[in-house]
């Protein structure tokens, strides 16, 4: 499986596309937090601000970096020498998953020039921003594994960004008040509750906080398990 | 080496393969024949593993590939329709990304090994996107050689070749003949004698004729051509 996930971080780093994105991701992320987080105002030492932006950038770049991921191989029909490896396809499919995370963990990594920031102008307390940064870590899996899942069922890699996109929008707004209120109007409250349980947002708050809540790991976990299934499952039935 | 019994794949209402029986020997090379949309790639899908047969086992080395994919999967090299490769990626580079994965003992001389018989020296460092047809073809069969497989699965491995590039890759086959089971899909049909012992039609999933090249020739006595399209029509 090691082989095929550093065949996937080469085909990433092969190219400068991977490059122009997370400069994007960091630009972005970095904008967001600076101009319409008053980090500066706001006379904090602390990256909650920065973190609470992160999950909206992550709905457009994380499926900007999965969309190739499946699409791609069934575009070139390289699929049929992948599936005619020896490895069992549980690999194949993790290896994807897993080397698309690790490009995104890189991206999320660079950020690191805000934390200096934030412990140069003040004392901010570390251990929390690295609980806030594991925390994002793992949110992003969710997202690297639902991508994925869409790139899977097509061979065109714009379907498979904006689809991705517009999933990764709904579970992560679905524990929105706006979003909240506008369903209990049209469903009954347990099924409120039940789809605002499945919100990024709902479980990343306890996350945002550097302290990790374990029903918010356990969802978050288990999201990524159970996406990752769904791609098997695509795959073990492929006609 | 290779055993495939009656075999059928259905695609919705379309019957790719119907029941489609053969046997294969390492010193065989089998010319497998038909027209477009026969049934050729989906049944080379099926012994490959790509697919799954709606009925029929296909058996390598006495093995089921349902029963053990992962062995059966190791024994055989594949260059699919239309050679996809990883366009980014120089032979080199893909070439040591296959042995990796298939676990190549040797590596680094088996890739040496294969450049130098496909003749890929030149070009072994070059992004294989910016290769000529021809050149890519060749990494395709590099990359299906390089785990010195039991059985090869060549789907038109000359298609797109320049003459010299395919007396090469002709030559190059009848040499691995000696130690390999070898399936050719082929539509040049003067290639059938010149590198099969075996051959294979099929038309709409079934098998219309297995012998050797002249047992085909003698049957009607005139041209490959004429006697492939008799049978098909």
């Amino acid at each position: 499986m090691l082989a095929l996930i550093k065949r996937e971080l080469k085909l990433f780093f092969i190219t400068p596309v991977a490059y122009i994105f997370t400069a994007i991701f960091i630009m972005t992320s970095m904008s967001l937090t600076f101009y319409f987080g008053n980090f500066f105002s706001s006379g904090v030492a602390d990256l909650t601000t920065f973190f609470s932006f992160l999950p909206w950038v992550f709905i457009f770049f994380i499926p900007a970096v999965t969309m190739k991921s499946w699409s791609e191989e069934k575009r070139l029909g390289t699929i049929e020498l992948l599936m005619t490896l020896p490895v069992a396809l549980w690999r194949v499919v993790l290896s994807k998953f897993f080397a698309t995370w690790i490009f995104v963990i890189l991206s999320i990594i660079l950020t690191f020039p805000i934390w200096i920031t934030v412990n140069y102008l003040g004392d901010p307390d570390n251990l929390i921003i690295f609980g806030q940064y594991l925390g994002v870590i793992i949110m992003a899996g969710s997202y690297v594994s639902l991508g994925i899942f869409f790139s899977s069922l097509t061979n065109n890699q714009i379907i498979s960004f904006i689809i991705s996109i517009v999933v990764s929008f709904v579970f992560t707004i679905s524990g929105f008040p706006l979003m909240i209120n506008f369903i209990s109007q049209v469903f009954p409250l347990e099924l409120v509750e039940l789809i605002s349980s499945f919100s990024f947002l709902t479980h990343f708050s306890s996350i945002q906080t550097g302290f990790f809540s374990f029903k918010g790991l356990m969802f978050f976990l288990s999201f990524m398990a159970l996406w990752n299934y769904l791609t098997l499952i695509k795959f073990m039935n492929r006609e | 080496m290779l055993k495939v019994e009656e075999i059928s794949k259905k695609f919705g209402d379309f019957q790719a393969i119907s029941n489609l029986s053969f046997e294969l020997n390492v010193g065989d090379v089998m010319g497998f024949l038909g027209p477009n949309g026969a049934g050729k790639t989906t049944s080379m899908r099926v012994i490959t593993g790509f697919l799954k047969a709606d009925s029929g086992r296909v058996f390598i080395d006495n093995i089921d590939i349902d029963t053990d994919p992962i062995y059966t999967k190791s024994q055989i090299g594949y260059l699919p329709e239309g050679v996809p490769l990883y366009l980014d990626f120089s032979p080199a580079l893909y070439l040591d990304y296959v042995c990796e994965v298939r676990k190549v003992q040797n590596a680094q001389n088996q890739i040496q090994k294969v450049i130098k018989d496909l003749q890929l020296e030149d070009v072994k460092d070059v992004p294989i996107e910016t290769l000529s047809k021809g050149f890519k073809r060749r990494v395709g069969i590099a990359q299906s050689l390089v785990h010195n497989p039991k059985l090869l699965i060549l789907d038109e491995p000359t298609d797109g070749l320049d003459p010299l590039q395919k007396f090469e890759v002709r030559k190059l086959i009848k040499k691995l003949s000696k130690t390999k089971a070898i399936i050719i899909s082929t539509h040049i049909l003067d290639e059938v004698p010149e590198v099969c012992n075996k051959c294979l039609i099929i038309d709409q999933g079934e098998k219309k004729f297995e012998g050797t090249p002249s047992k085909l020739k003698r049957k009607v006595g005139k041209s490959l051509d004429e006697k492939f399209r008799k049978i098909i029509s």
